[in-house]
């Protein structure tokens, strides 16, 4: 009898152990990888909590993942990516995480993020979704008809330039690369300063190339070494050879000091600008023949397998995406809207009546142009900016710098085909 | 009748050695029985080094200049030389594949249970590799377990035994071995004893020599192919960044295959190692090597740059993968 009632106690016992925890069985936790420091942190956080309080049954961890020495492990987002494929391999990656669109390339060939086709019913992306997305941004999401990741921290590369200097010169921001050299060689022959001061790397050659109406990759090839190209390399060892221009790695705290009179950035830098420069300052689009303005920053992917916590991430990357909240990341960050709607309402744009430039970004996202999404692209803009230096502080020949960096680009991405 | 001579020959070193037991019967690697002889001394285990390296595809090097071996990219403090055969500690020849050893004292077997990438991890100090994904396999559970992070050994030799205790025993031709597994005191000395043959798989080093023009070096294991192309040494980037006082850049242009049938995610971690055996990661900030996932038969290429002494010579570069045994590229030969 002591047995019977000794069972049917811890019958009952089980029972209530197992209907306690069932409510907080019911969260749903999910992990957030991203690499955005400082306030754009803040800003994550801040959102990230919101949504929590929104969805109380989701539980959102975010990790932050910051390289403790840039020349040993590579910048925040190369150790970001790294996290993510190591994590992929032994089978703990995060559930959502900040990814560039050659990351994606990778990730989709493997089937290691989820469509957003894949989501149905209440939760399935609307097509007013998907057009209120600046088609550029969408576009480089898209693979194979289906979105994979959405466009989250966005910036897009203008020219910042002296205004108080100009006014002093009588002159006018540059249009074009020419007037760029002719500008340049006033303020070098006028103050003794460089027209343009830039870091010496891929992007400077790409923003010139492209606004030239040349291409880095073309069809699977590498294209950079056409005429455009080698023009492209050419004006640079010409500018630079005459002092019009000047490389450097410290070209932004050289115009904030006033030691250049432009550069050119993303639309990242607005925000501190504001505090850094002392003098009147201008922000105008990239100067070029054709309208075609690269653009840099990350998207957001689903890596999850586990449903429940697909779906999880999926309503956090919909909720960032709301246009009150685009808006919100925008203006406490300085990166760009992602969306028409959150760009175009009132708010954004009383925003941007206060913060001179952000227009100019916005204006210029109509141009947009993404950088390759080929998963050789980031060794591939490594062998560009190899090219620049090999031109410009050892004087090799520009055809041939460009021409070494495209032959090293297409064998890679024969590797990778 | 092994077992026999062995206490046999331990019996007549009690002289010079105490703790002295039989070898173990069998070895087994991811429960896989493999050929290789295992000693027990002083309650510890040493196992032929080449054999253990044979079948790990992984590097075994005998450095007689500083009177060390490397196994697998690590420095092993405890090891005996005999008869020109490497005999490494089990235990320490554990921790540099990551795995453990469990020795089951009824029927004398030991077992090793190979991770390799771990061991990279442990070498080298760039981001954590996850421990997930793994297939370590499990020896039957009433084994004594030996870890290479928790000094419970169990059976098998003593937590407190310090390594330092053979670091004087110098790996050469007067190192006082007399016989299989029976070592001498690192004080003794013994006259008489003919020169056993060094092995030719453990002739390294001493020649390493300034190079000239560098010829490809290429090594594979099941899933990768790894070619270094060209190597240079040079003091600044063309950046500007220059090495530290005292140090200089080793330059590896390398391209690495998947040779296998499956895709892989995480393509490993190169490392580079010295002649006196310290293993260096490579600066990622100033190489030019973007991990990327290789379909079967895809290729990555780039440079990989490493910061070491000036006076330094790179010997190995040794790429780390999930799941693999090191893959060692010698640059020397």
């Amino acid at each position: 009898m002591l047995k019977i009632l000794s069972m049917i106690l811890v019958c009952l016992f089980a029972s209530a152990m197992l209907a306690v925890p069932a409510s907080a069985s019911e969260k749903v936790n999910i992990e957030m990888w991203h690499a955005m420091k400082a306030e754009k942190n803040d800003a994550l956080e801040s959102l990230v909590n919101r949504f929590m309080k929104e969805n109380p049954d989701i539980s959102v961890t975010t990790k932050l993942i910051k390289s403790p020495d840039p020349k040993m492990y590579g910048n925040d987002y190369a150790c970001l990516y790294r996290n993510i494929i190591q994590g992929l391999a032994g089978g703990t990656p995060p559930d959502i995480a900040q990814v560039y669109e050659n990351w994606t390339t990778q990730f989709v060939m493997i089937g290691a993020v989820t469509p957003f086709s894949h989501f149905k019913g209440a939760d399935a992306i609307t097509q007013a979704e998907i057009n209120d997305i600046f088609p550029s941004f969408r576009n480089a999401c898209s693979f194979n008809g289906d979105m994979y990741a959405m466009p989250f921290n966005k910036s897009i590369y203008v020219m910042y330039y002296n205004k108080a200097l100009f006014s002093k010169l009588g002159i006018n921001p540059p249009k074009t690369w020419e007037e760029v050299k002719a500008v340049s060689k006033k303020i070098y022959e006028s103050e003794g300063i460089p027209g343009l001061e830039f870091t010496p790397s891929v992007d400077i050659f790409g923003n010139i190339l492209y606004t030239s109406g040349g291409e880095f990759i073309r069809n699977g090839s590498a294209v950079f070494n056409d005429a455009k190209g080698i023009a492209a390399m050419n004006y640079l060892r010409e500018m630079t050879e005459n002092n019009y221009a000047a490389y450097s790695y410290s070209s932004y705290k050289d115009f904030v000091g006033g030691k250049a009179g432009f550069i050119i950035e993303t639309t990242s830098r607005i925000g501190a600008l504001k505090n850094d420069c002392k003098f009147n300052y201008g922000i105008t689009f990239v100067p070029g023949e054709k309208k075609a303005y690269l653009y840099a920053g990350t998207n957001l992917a689903i890596f999850s397998q586990d449903e429940a916590k697909k779906l999880a991430s999926w309503k956090l990357i919909r909720f960032l995406n709301r246009k009150e909240n685009n808006i919100e990341l925008a203006e406490r960050t300085g990166y760009l809207p992602t969306t028409l709607s959150a760009s175009e309402s009132p708010e954004y744009k009383k925003f941007i009546s206060s913060n001179p430039g952000y227009e100019t970004g916005i204006q210029a996202l109509k141009y947009g142009v993404s950088q390759p999404d080929t998963a050789a692209w980031e060794s591939i803009r490594g062998f560009i900016t190899d090219a620049v230096m090999n031109s410009l502080a050892e004087g090799q020949d520009a055809e041939e710098a460009v021409n070494a960096a495209a032959e090293y680009s297409n064998d890679l991405l024969k590797g990778f085909k | 009748m092994k077992k026999t001579a062995l206490l046999i020959a331990a019996l007549l070193m009690i002289p010079f050695l105490s703790g002295i037991s039989e070898a173990a019967n069998s070895l087994y690697l991811n429960n896989s029985k493999i050929a290789g002889r295992v000693l027990v001394i002083d309650g510890s285990s040493y196992i032929s080094a080449e054999s253990l390296a044979e079948k790990l595809r992984t590097h075994v090097a005998f450095f007689p200049s500083s009177g060390t071996v490397v196994f697998n990219g690590r420095h092993i403090k405890d090891f005996i030389k005999a008869n020109g055969v490497i005999y490494i500690s089990a235990k320490e020849a554990s921790a540099a594949v990551g795995g453990m050893i469990k020795f089951n004292s009824q029927t004398r077997d030991l077992y090793i249970s190979a991770n390799p990438s771990k061991a990279s991890a442990v070498s080298s100090s760039n981001t954590p590799i996850p421990s997930a994904g793994y297939s370590i396999p499990s020896p039957p559970s009433s084994m004594v377990t030996e870890t290479s992070q928790q000094p419970s050994y169990g059976s098998i030799g003593s937590s407190s035994r310090p390594s330092s205790r053979f670091s004087s025993i110098r790996p050469s031709h007067s190192d006082g071995i007399l016989r299989d597994g029976l070592r001498m005191p690192s004080n003794a000395t013994i006259s008489g004893v003919p020169a056993p043959p060094e092995s030719p798989s453990f002739k390294r080093i001493h020649e390493i020599q300034q190079r000239g023009n560098f010829s490809p070096k290429s090594g594979k294991n099941a899933v990768f192919s790894v070619t270094v192309n060209d190597m240079e040494e040079i003091g600044s980037m063309k950046n500007g960044v220059s090495a530290s006082a005292g140090k200089k850049y080793i330059v590896l242009y390398i391209s690495q295959q998947n040779i296998s049938k499956d895709p892989q995610i995480y393509t490993g971690k190169f490392t580079l190692m010295d002649e006196h055996s310290r293993v260096y990661d490579y600066l990622e900030g100033l190489s030019n090597y973007w991990l990327a996932i290789l379909k079967p038969g895809g290729s990555n290429y780039g440079y990989i740059v490493f910061e070491v002494p000036a006076d330094e010579h790179p010997v190995y570069l040794v790429l780390n993968a999930m799941n693999q045994p090191p893959l060692s590229i010698d640059l020397i030969h």
